[in-house]
C-alpha cells in the first residue's frame, strides 16, 4: 500500500456521496468508476451510501400532531398581540409572554385530555340544549358528509333517541337517559326502549327530531316528509308511497316567482329578534314596504299525520333543522332530476307543502336566526369599492355594553378572489323581506342570543359531483352580529350588496391542519351564547374530524382561542344541552363512545366583568373546571348504529 | 431582538409557510430530537420565530431554507439544553415513560438500526443528512440552512454519510450480536431443561446402550 492509497479512498468515497446528490463533472465520474472497478471495498462503500439514501428518501414523513396549527396560530396572534401593546422596548416582557403562552397551550392540551374522560355525574332534563338536534346525522355546513343513519342518538329532554334499522323497518327509538351511579357510564336509551315510530323506505332515513321532540323531520333520497312522534299514530309508514297532497290550496302562501331572490324591502321583522341587531343599511332604492306580519307566538302545531312536504328532492348540505319555536323546518333540497341546483324551502306547521324561498339554484340552507332564515348564495360581486358611506366594519351601539367588542386589531383581508363569492342574507318566511349580510360568508350560524355568528370565508369551487358549489380553501371565523351590517336586497341583488372589502376581517379560528384548511364544518352553540363547539371534518369524506370547545369572551366579544376547553377526535354530531357537551368518537363499526363533558364556569377575573344580559336560564350549579378536575371515567354508551 | 412591526401580507406569508412545510419541519425536528411533544414544541416555535424575524428573510423565494435554518437552530439549542440538564444517568428502568427505540423507530419512521444509527451521529451531521435527504434541499439550499459555504455543505454531508454508514454497521453487528446471543441462551436453556437430556435418555445411543 502506497502513503497515497488513504487519500484516494477518501477521495473515492466522497465523489461517492457527491454523486447521490447532483451529477458528477466527466473527470471525477470516469475516476470514480475507474476506481470502483478495482476497490472491493470503496465499491461496497458506495453501495451503501446508496442503500442509507433509497432508506432515508423512502420514509413516509410522520403525522404532525393535530392542534399544532391550533397551537401556531395562537403563537402568532401572541406575537400580533404583543406588537399591537407594545413600541419596541419591552424586550424582557415578550419573553415572559411567550413563555407563559406556551404553558397555556399544555394546560389547553391537557384540559382537552382531562374533559375527554370526566363523567357527567348525573342527567338532568332539558338535556339537549340545542333549538333543534339532528337525530341521525348532522350533515356539516355547505358540504360533505352524506346523510345518513349514524350515531351517536340524539337526547331531548333526558331521553335518547335514535334510529335503528330492524329487517328493513326503520324505528325511530326513545330511552330514558340514565347514569348508573356518581362516576360510573351514562347509558342512554339502555332498556325500556319506547318506539316513537317506524318507516318503511327503500332508500336510507335520515332524522331531525323537533325541540320538543314532538315531531321530526324524515327525509329519505327523494322525499321530505313531517312525521309525528309518538302517540296513537305511530305506526309503520311507508315513506316511499307517501305523497303530498294534491292540492296546495292549505299552503298559506304561494310559491315564489323561480327566478329571484326574495322581494328586498327594509327589514320589518323586529319581533323576537336576538340583541345585537346588525346595522340595517336602507336600501338606495327602497320597495313598497308591506305591512310586517307579526310572528304568532303560540304551540307548534303538531300535524297530527305524516306528510310529505316534498317529493322528487333530495336534501343537500345541512341536515333539515326546526326552528325554536318548533314551527318552521328549513332545509336546502335539489331535484332528484338535476335539473336545476340546490335551492332553499320552508315548511311551517299546518301548510301541505314546503315552499321555496330561492330561485338562483345554488342556495343552501345556513341556519335559522330567531323565526328568520339564514341562507347562502354564491354570487360574482361587481368589481367597485363598496360606497363610503355603508362601512361593513363598524359597530353598531349596542344594548348591553358588556358585549360591546373592541376593534378586531389588524384586519386582514383577503385578496380578491376570481370566482363566486360566499354571500349570505337572513330572510323572513313571514313578511318575505330579505336582508342581505355585506360581509362575504358562508353559512353563517348565529348563536340563540344572536350576539354572535360563526361563518366560513375562503375561496368555492364547484363540485359537479353533488352540483354544489363548495368550500375549497378557507377558515371559519367568529364575529360579533353587531358589527355586520345588512342591506335590503331587490331581486338579483345579492351580489350588489356585497361587500368584498369586509372579506377575511374578523377573528380566523385556528382550526383544520392549517390555515385555509377547513372544508366541512359544523358549529354547535349552547343556549347561553357563552361557549361555541366547532367540528371540522378531516380531510377526505371520512366523516370523522376533530371537535374543539371555546369560551366566547363576553368582556371582549371575541373567542378564547388561546385556551381551549376541549379538543378531540369526534363525529359530526355534536350537540348542547344547557350545561354539557355531547360528542361521540369515531369507531369501527358503531364502537365509538359517546362522551358527557360538563362544561366548566369561566374563572372570576380580578377586575369585575358587567354581566351579560342576556341569561334566560342560569347554570343550574358550579362545574367543575376542566383545568384543574382530576380525571374520571369515561361517560359510555353503546353508540347506536343504524 | 427587536420586534419589527409586520404586515398583514407577512402574517398571510408565514401562514402559507407554515400550510407548506410544516410537515416536513415537523418531521425534520423530530428526527433530531427523538420526541414527538418537543418536535412539536419547537415546530410551533420555529413559525413563531419565523414570524418574528420576518423581516430578515431578503428572499423569500428561499424561504423553505430559511425556515429549515431555524428549525435547525431551535433543534440544536433544545438538544444543548437538554445535554446541559441531563445530569442524571439514564437507564431505560428508571424511566419507563420514556421511549423505546422501537417506538421511536415506528414513530420516526425508520427502522430500528437506522433510528439508533441516526440518533449516534452528531447533531450537525445528522442535520445535515435529514435535511438533504428527508427534506430534499439542495446543496445550496443546505448551505443557506447550516449556515455556512456550500463547499463546506457538502463536507458535512460527506461526513454524515459516512458516520452514519459507520454507525449503521456497528448497529447491525451488535444486533447479530444480540440475536445470537439470544439464540445461544435459548440453545442452552432449552439443552438444559430437556429431561430427556438431563437423563441421557432420548438420544438413540444412550437407549441402546
Amino acid at each position: 500500500m502506497t502513503s497515497d492509497r488513504p487519500a484516494i479512498h477518501e477521495r473515492a468515497r466522497a465523489l461517492a456521496c457527491e454523486a447521490i446528490d447532483e451529477a458528477l463533472g466527466p473527470e471525477d465520474a470516469a475516476w470514480l468508476a475507474a476506481h470502483l472497478k478495482i476497490c472491493r471495498e470503496c465499491k461496497a462503500v458506495a453501495a451503501e451510501y446508496r442503500a442509507i439514501h433509497r432508506e432515508l428518501r423512502s420514509l413516509r414523513a410522520p403525522e404532525p400532531p393535530r392542534d399544532l396549527w391550533a397551537r401556531t396560530a395562537a403563537g402568532l396572534d401572541a406575537v400580533d398581540a404583543q406588537r399591537s401593546r407594545s413600541s419596541g422596548n419591552r424586550a424582557a416582557g415578550r419573553r415572559g409572554f411567550l413563555a407563559g403562552n406556551r404553558l397555556a397551550f399544555a394546560r389547553a392540551g391537557a384540559a382537552g385530555l382531562t374533559a375527554a374522560v370526566v363523567t357527567l355525574a348525573a342527567l338532568t332534563g332539558g338535556f339537549w340544549g340545542n333549538p333543534s338536534a339532528p337525530l341521525a346525522s348532522a350533515s356539516p355546513g355547505g358540504s360533505g358528509i352524506p346523510s345518513g343513519n349514524q350515531n351517536p342518538v340524539a337526547v331531548v329532554g333526558g331521553n335518547g333517541y335514535w334510529v335503528a334499522p330492524s329487517g328493513g323497518v326503520y324505528q325511530i327509538t326513545t330511552g330514558s337517559a340514565e347514569c348508573q351511579d356518581a362516576i360510573g357510564p351514562c347509558a342512554v336509551g339502555n332498556g325500556g326502549d319506547v318506539v316513537m315510530a317506524s318507516v318503511v323506505s327503500s332508500s336510507s332515513v335520515s332524522v331531525s327530531v323537533a325541540p320538543d321532540a314532538s315531531q321530526a323531520a324524515v327525509w329519505t333520497s327523494g322525499k321530505i316528509v313531517i312525521l309525528p312522534l309518538g302517540g296513537e299514530t305511530a305506526g309503520t309508514v311507508s315513506i316511499d308511497l307517501l305523497t303530498p297532497r294534491p292540492t296546495a290550496t292549505a299552503s298559506p302562501t304561494p310559491v315564489p316567482t323561480p327566478t329571484s331572490v326574495p322581494t328586498p324591502t327594509p327589514d320589518a321583522s323586529a319581533s323576537a329578534e336576538p340583541t345585537g341587531e346588525p346595522t340595517v343599511t336602507p336600501s338606495p332604492t327602497p320597495s313598497p314596504t308591506p305591512s310586517p306580519t307579526p310572528v304568532p307566538t303560540r304551540q307548534p302545531e303538531v300535524t297530527p299525520e305524516p306528510v310529505a312536504i316534498l317529493d322528487g328532492y333530495r336534501i343537500v348540505g345541512r341536515a333539515p333543522e326546526f326552528s325554536a319555536d318548533g314551527e318552521w323546518v328549513a332545509f336546502s333540497a335539489r331535484s332528484m332530476d338535476q335539473a336545476a341546483g340546490a335551492d332553499v324551502f320552508v315548511w311551517r306547521a299546518g301548510w301541505d307543502l314546503a315552499e321555496r324561498i330561492t330561485d338562483s339554484h345554488t342556495a343552501l340552507f345556513a341556519g335559522w336566526l330567531g323565526t328568520r332564515v339564514l341562507v347562502s348564495d354564491f354570487v360574482i360581486p361587481p368589481a367597485v369599492e363598496p360606497p363610503p358611506d355603508l362601512p361593513d366594519f363598524e359597530a353598531s351601539p349596542s344594548p348591553d355594553a358588556s358585549a360591546t367588542p373592541e376593534p378586531t386589531p389588524e384586519p386582514t383581508p383577503e385578496p380578491t378572489p376570481a370566482g363566486p363569492v360566499p354571500a349570505s342574507f337572513v330572510y323572513d318566511p313571514v313578511s318575505r323581506l330579505s336582508s342581505a349580510i355585506r360581509r362575504p360568508m358562508l353559512l353563517p350560524s348565529v348563536d340563540p342570543t344572536g350576539k354572535y355568528l360563526i361563518y366560513w370565508s375562503g375561496r368555492v369551487a364547484f363540485d359537479s359531483r353533488s352540483g354544489l358549489w363548495e368550500a375549497e380553501q378557507g377558515d371559519l371565523y367568529f364575529e360579533s352580529w353587531s358589527r355586520l351590517s345588512l342591506q335590503p336586497v331587490e331581486p338579483g341583488q345579492l351580489a350588489a350588496a356585497v361587500s368584498l372589502d369586509s372579506q377575511g376581517i374578523g377573528q380566523r379560528l385556528p382550526l383544520g391542519l392549517g390555515p385555509g384548511t377547513v372544508q366541512r364544518w359544523v358549529v354547535r352553540w349552547d343556549a347561553q351564547g357563552r361557549n361555541v363547539a366547532l367540528w371540522v371534518g378531516d380531510p377526505g369524506d371520512t366523516g370523522s374530524g376533530r371537535v374543539t370547545l371555546f369560551r366566547v369572551d363576553q368582556a371582549t366579544g371575541r373567542l378564547e382561542i388561546e385556551s381551549v376547553l376541549l379538543s378531540a377526535a369526534a363525529l359530526s354530531n355534536v350537540a348542547f344541552d344547557e350545561s354539557s357537551l355531547v360528542y361521540t368518537t369515531p369507531g369501527q363499526d358503531g364502537t365509538g363512545q359517546t362522551y358527557i363533558v360538563p362544561i366548566p364556569e369561566p374563572s372570576p377575573t380580578p377586575t369585575p366583568t358587567p354581566t351579560p344580559a342576556p341569561t334566560p336560564t342560569a347554570s343550574p350549579s358550579p362545574k367543575p373546571d376542566l383545568t384543574t378536575a382530576p380525571p374520571g371515567r369515561a361517560a359510555v354508551q353503546g353508540a347506536r348504529t343504524a | 431582538m427587536s420586534v419589527a412591526p409586520a404586515t398583514s401580507a407577512d402574517r398571510a406569508f408565514v401562514e402559507e409557510l407554515f400550510a407548506r412545510h410544516h410537515g416536513e419541519i415537523f418531521a425534520y425536528l423530530l428526527r433530531m430530537v427523538r420526541d414527538s411533544d418537543m418536535a412539536a414544541d419547537l415546530a410551533q416555535d420555529t413559525f413563531i420565530k419565523a414570524y418574528k424575524a420576518i423581516d430578515t428573510l431578503e428572499d423569500r423565494a428561499k424561504a423553505r431554507a430559511w425556515l429549515y435554518q431555524i428549525a435547525h437552530r431551535v433543534a440544536l439549542d433544545d438538544i444543548r439544553h437538554r445535554r446541559l440538564v441531563r445530569f442524571l444517568p439514564i437507564t431505560t428502568e428508571a424511566h419507563g415513560a420514556a421511549p423505546s427505540a422501537e417506538h421511536l423507530a415506528m414513530e420516526m419512521r425508520l427502522s430500528g438500526p437506522m433510528a439508533r444509527a441516526l440518533a449516534r451521529i452528531p447533531e450537525r451531521q445528522r442535520a445535515a443528512l435529514l435535511m438533504a435527504e428527508v427534506g430534499d434541499l439542495t446543496g445550496l439550499e443546505l448551505a443557506s440552512a447550516l449556515g455556512v459555504s456550500h463547499v463546506a455543505a457538502r463536507a458535512l454531508l460527506t461526513r454524515a454519510r459516512e458516520s452514519l454508514r459507520q454507525a449503521l454497521a456497528d448497529e447491525k453487528r451488535q444486533e447479530k450480536e444480540r440475536e445470537a446471543a439470544i439464540d445461544a441462551a435459548f440453545e442452552t436453556k432449552s439443552r438444559g431443561s430437556d429431561p430427556r437430556r438431563r437423563a441421557g435418555v432420548g438420544n438413540s445411543k444412550g437407549a441402546d446402550r
